[in-house]
């Protein structure tokens, strides 16, 4: 079981510089067993700065054992749920489903993981979305705690010139996300 | 290893917090902000001293706005012009002093609430009030009936001003650089299809509002506008109700076509004001 703790976001202009957005979630983890793991967690940010409720739930599961320079793949799938502002009036407000699926590959080292994967955000409704985002990332444990820092390239086939806000990422092409995280281990490694 | 977050969801949500302040962006000028750090000091270099009067007048419910005439030596039609969001009149004061060397009109340009020397603080709602107030001050102080008072507006006072044409006619109307509405900004912005109410306190339907104006409507969008897009011109455009004209110059940004082409500007925005006149 661990509890799950991250900060960050796509890097944008706001408030006199680019930086990442202050997106947070703070969940638990739990192992079924040695390959599969579910998890939940809450978004405060949002509650606090927007009044939007979220939450989150998923599960993951070990597709290929590590093997050498062979990597654990490993898929994950997180549906996300927000909802906000039911006032009475325009502009509405509303609710939202959005399912996520990230396939990774990741090498141990000691005690330590890097990793490399997809991410896939969809948007069901309305329209249909999907936002493939390439990820790189680290965990770096240190007894029971694991420092995680992760970015993503999201919807690097998307123009964001011209936008506002402005999104930072290479030739004005999506976004580029940079989160870290901070995940407390009880009852020995997930 | 954990779950992507989609960057639009920590913008969204409503109640504790919108960003209707992207789009009211009114500055005291007692708190100027860096993008104007000596609050608004207008200039005498073109528009001498003896033709500008500052003025104050009441909103529809009291409270006092600020506004600046440029006028000339000998009487001229007015005409009335609606800034963007940024800061205050001083601001835009480069476009009065253009508009002033056509020679045509005393130009009449005025704080919304919330913005440089008006008081109050800045609603979408309000600042609608505050166009209304801006024609009404205009028309009693010139004699003027507001059908027969050209007007011209940037961005945010676009916006106002579809709004008040809608309830006041004008002898016709310019607007640069209008957004269509806060769900297409929104939507843009984000990539995703949200709630608006996630986002904005104010729908700002522009496009559903220019399909109601009283006047002309003359549609200009710098094509290179990294604010606003130029594609929201065109649905303005198609929304809005004969007369009506369309110009998107190539290579311009946001509010800049008075800086980039000024020669160019004056005279297709000359023969548009002269042909309803």
């Amino acid at each position: 079981m661990a509890v799950t703790s991250t900060m960050g976001g796509p890097i944008v202009n706001y408030f006199g510089g680019h930086k990442p957005l202050p997106q947070s979630d703070i969940g638990i983890a739990y192992g079924l067993n040695g390959k599969t793991t579910v998890h939940t967690a809450l978004h405060p940010t949002q509650l606090a700065l927007f009044g939007l409720f979220g939450m989150d739930i998923g599960i993951n599961t070990e597709l290929v054992e590590p093997d050498g320079a062979r990597p654990r793949v490993m898929v994950d799938g997180t549906l996300y749920f927000f909802a906000g502002n039911n006032a009475e009036g325009l502009p509405k407000g509303g609710a939202r489903l959005f399912p996520d699926i990230q396939v990774v590959a990741a090498w141990p080292v000691g005690n330590h993981h890097f990793y490399t994967g997809l991410d896939n955000f969809i948007q069901p409704f309305p329209v249909l979305r999907w936002f493939p985002s390439p990820m790189l990332g680290t965990e770096l444990r240190a007894g029971p705690v694991g420092f995680q820092f992760e970015t993503k390239w999201l919807g690097w086939f998307s123009d964001t010139d011209n936008l506002t806000p402005s999104w930072a990422a290479p030739g004005k092409q999506g976004a580029i996300s940079t989160q870290m995280g901070i995940n407390l281990y009880f009852g020995g490694a997930q | 290893m954990r779950r992507a977050i989609i960057c639009a969801l920590a913008l969204s949500g409503s109640g504790c917090m919108n960003l209707d302040f992207v789009v009211l962006d009114g500055e005291d000028v007692d708190e100027p902000n860096s993008a104007d750090a000596a609050g608004y000091e207008l200039s005498r270099d073109i528009i001498a001293d003896q033709y500008i009067e500052e003025i104050t007048f009441q909103s529809t419910d009291g409270t006092l706005l600020t506004g600046v005439w440029a006028t000339h030596d000998e009487p001229k039609p007015p005409l009335i012009y609606f800034h963007g969001n940024t800061n205050h009149l001083g601001r835009y004061w480069h476009w009065i002093e253009l508009y002033w060397q056509w020679d045509t009109h005393d130009i009449f340009i005025f704080d919304y609430r919330g913005y440089g020397k008006s008081e109050g603080s800045s609603t979408y709602d309000i600042i609608e009030e505050d166009g209304l107030a801006a024609v009404g001050y205009v028309s009693d102080h010139t004699g003027t009936a507001p059908e027969d008072i050209p007007m011209i507006a940037l961005s945010l006072g676009a916006s106002v001003l579809v709004h008040t044409n809608d309830e006041i006619g004008a002898q016709s109307i310019i607007i640069h650089d209008m957004f269509l509405s806060t769900t297409a900004s929104g939507n843009d912005g984000t990539g995703l299809d949200l709630p608006n109410g996630w986002l904005f306190a104010s729908d700002f339907d522009n496009g559903t509002a220019v399909q109601d104006i009283q006047s002309p409507i003359f549609v200009i969008h710098g094509e290179a506008d990294d604010y606003v897009q130029s594609k929201y011109a065109t649905e303005v455009y198609d929304n809005a109700p004969d007369p009506k004209e369309l110009w998107i110059p190539p290579g311009i940004n946001h509010a800049r076509i008075v800086d980039d082409i000024p020669d160019e500007y004056s005279d297709r925005a000359v023969e548009w004001l002269e042909r309803w006149d």
